[in-house]
């Protein structure tokens, strides 16, 4: 497996620290073939980050849902831009620019949770930090997964 | 994006562009055209006003370093170092000279990052055909993936002497909070050497582009110094002597225009032109040999007045800041101190610097406690917004016959030759285009 595990996020505006704080966590426990980006806030930094990863999951806060929840996405699924920087691609553009420098990952899964305030500030909403155990888990269960689906092409 | 089709000669014709694209920050652009002539051409930012000067007031002398850094992502050491020029001005305060070097060195590797995002990310799609970066990738794969490394480069260098690339933390009025060790530095020009070959392959590619014809007669303002001028100097302009700094506000005004929420500057009650086209045509002699010799080979000469060929100008000025990069890294001797102390003194303070996009003003007054009792900052994008316009009249006039999808493209392009900064300058792009 050559999976990397990428926050999204500033841990200096609130809950926008949410992507860094699961990656840490997740890192903490991370097996073999698992890399960790905690704070990513740029296109070329991310296109480094899941430069020949099979799978890339991707961790950010998301702004307008429940706080707190966990959601799992696809790209395809995601309906409107993920935004990086105001300056820069956002997260659809950033991989499909990958793809055609041929340094995309095969597969990326997103893992939001819902913020409630993301102005500038350091330290999590109690809402978001009570939901980071699952959120954790969550981005363990894909890693799972895409182990399983590799020892399986494997065999 | 676009409006109606072209419509007959002899009657009125809209074009609308709702909001620009591949430009930092939000605006538009408003077209009136009568029997083919442009009767009214606005660019309208939109981008809410944000305030920066307002709540600069009552603020220490020690904060506006990093408060006006967060104007924008781009281009925060200009502001920085545009703050503490004002600041260490006004308290009779000069830097040591490695730590003056050390600032050009920060400023270095924001001129290669802002120049090679906008160079291949915002600019060559323009002159590829081409939507988007994504698109040229497909096809200049190899072009793409040095832009980046060159970006990545500049990033590095900031992140190594700021603390981070947005944003950057280490800066403080007087110098730095901590300085790098000798060791850091010699490991960062070995990176940065790749980065020259990379510099000059992009002075060679968009060589190789084709560029409309357009001949802008604009003043030129940019400063100038003992070295082409980047994290300070005295204010050059093209039409006469310079003036001084703190007389910045005398010759350059800003007024208020009921189409867009930044303020439109002139020179002496004219449009003029800063950045590296200014830069260019004033300071070329100053360019290092090779930057001069990169720039000879790509048809420049001793003065750029074609605002499409901006690009070869920010791709030798990529040359010369990577060149001066890897000078001040291999000379490089730990500052004996990180900052100069100083002692906040009541007064007012004029400070400029020359951000990637032209000349960046800031004045502070300061009061006895040290605290900021008002802020002037005045972008290189405000001061560019006029002659924006005036290129955008010459652009429509001689685009009049095109339809107004090709109109449209071609008035979008114009503006992105100055790679506006709208954010900085609400501190602006939608088209309309009215035929009648």
């Amino acid at each position: 497996m050559n999976a990397v595990v990428i926050g999204i996020g500033n841990r200096f505006r609130c809950d926008d620290g949410l992507g860094p704080a699961v990656a840490e966590r997740a890192g903490a426990s991370v097996r073999p073939g698992v890399r960790v980006v905690p704070e990513v806030t740029e296109c070329a930094a991310l296109l480094e980050a899941w430069a020949g990863a099979s799978l890339a999951v991707v961790v950010d806060a998301a702004v307008g849902g429940r706080p707190g929840r966990v959601r799992r996405w696809s790209l395809d699924e995601l309906t409107g831009p993920v935004v990086l920087s105001s300056h820069d691609l956002d997260l659809q553009q950033t991989f499909e620019l990958g793809r055609a420098l041929g340094c995309a990952p095969e597969k990326v899964v997103v893992v939001t949770v819902g913020a409630v305030r993301t102005g500038h500030g350091e330290g999590l909403s109690p809402a978001v930090a009570a939901a980071l155990p699952e959120a954790v888990r969550l981005v363990e269960t894909v890693l799972a997964e895409h182990a399983q689906e590799t020892a399986d092409q494997v065999s | 994006m676009t409006g109606p089709a072209r419509s007959a000669p002899g009657t009125a014709r809209t074009i609308r562009v709702g909001a620009l694209t591949r430009v930092e920050g939000e605006g538009a652009l408003h077209v009136e055209l009568r029997d083919g002539v442009p009767e009214v051409v606005e660019l309208n930012i939109y981008e809410p006003p944000r305030f920066f000067e307002a709540f600069l007031r009552g603020r220490a002398y020690t904060e506006p370093p990093d408060l006006t850094a967060r104007i924008c992502g781009i281009c925060p050491v200009a502001y920085q170092v545009s703050a503490c020029n004002a600041i260490e001005s006004l308290c009779g305060v000069n830097l040591d000279p490695d730590l003056m070097a050390l600032r050009r060195l920060l400023y270095c590797g924001e001129w290669i990052h802002s120049h090679a995002l906008h160079i291949y990310m915002l600019h060559a799609p323009d002159f590829l055909g081409a939507p988007d970066i994504i698109t040229v990738a497909r096809e200049h794969r190899r072009e793409v993936e040095r832009g980046l490394a060159l970006k990545k480069a500049g990033n590095r260098l900031m992140e190594l002497v700021g603390g981070r690339s947005i944003h950057p933390i280490n800066v403080r009025v007087g110098g730095f909070y901590s300085v790098p060790s000798r060791a850091d530095m010699a490991l960062m020009a070995e990176q940065l050497r790749a980065a020259l070959d990379d510099a000059l392959a992009t002075v060679s590619w968009v060589a190789g582009f084709d560029f409309p014809d357009l001949r802008v007669d604009h003043e030129m303002l940019a400063l100038t110094g003992e070295r082409y001028a980047i994290e300070d100097g005295a204010i050059a302009r093209s039409a006469g002597p310079g003036f001084g700094v703190d007389r910045f506000s005398e010759h350059v005004r800003e007024t208020q225009v009921p189409h867009s929420t930044a303020l439109h500057a002139t020179l002496d009650g004219r449009p003029h032109l800063t950045g590296p086209l200014a830069r260019y045509t004033l300071n070329h002699h100053q360019l290092s040999p090779l930057a001069r010799e990169a720039a000879r080979a790509a048809g420049l000469g001793t003065e750029c007045r074609n605002p499409f060929r901006s690009i070869i100008v920010r791709a030798v000025e990529v040359v010369y800041a990577v060149e001066e990069a890897l000078r001040i890294l291999d000379e490089y001797q730990p500052p004996r101190r990180p900052f100069v102390d100083l002692e906040p003194r009541a007064g007012v303070g004029h400070g400029v610097s020359e951000a990637p996009r032209g000349l960046l003003y800031h004045r502070y007054e300061i009061d006895s406690d040290g605290l900021v009792t008002g802020a002037t900052i005045v972008p290189p994008t405000s001061q560019n917004q006029a002659a924006i316009e005036g290129d955008l009249g010459k652009v429509v006039l001689a685009g009049a016959g095109l339809d107004d999808g090709e109109l449209t493209s071609l008035c979008e392009r114009a503006i992105r030759n100055y790679d506006p900064c709208i954010s900085c300058a609400t501190h602006f792009l939608t088209l309309t285009v009215r035929r009648r």
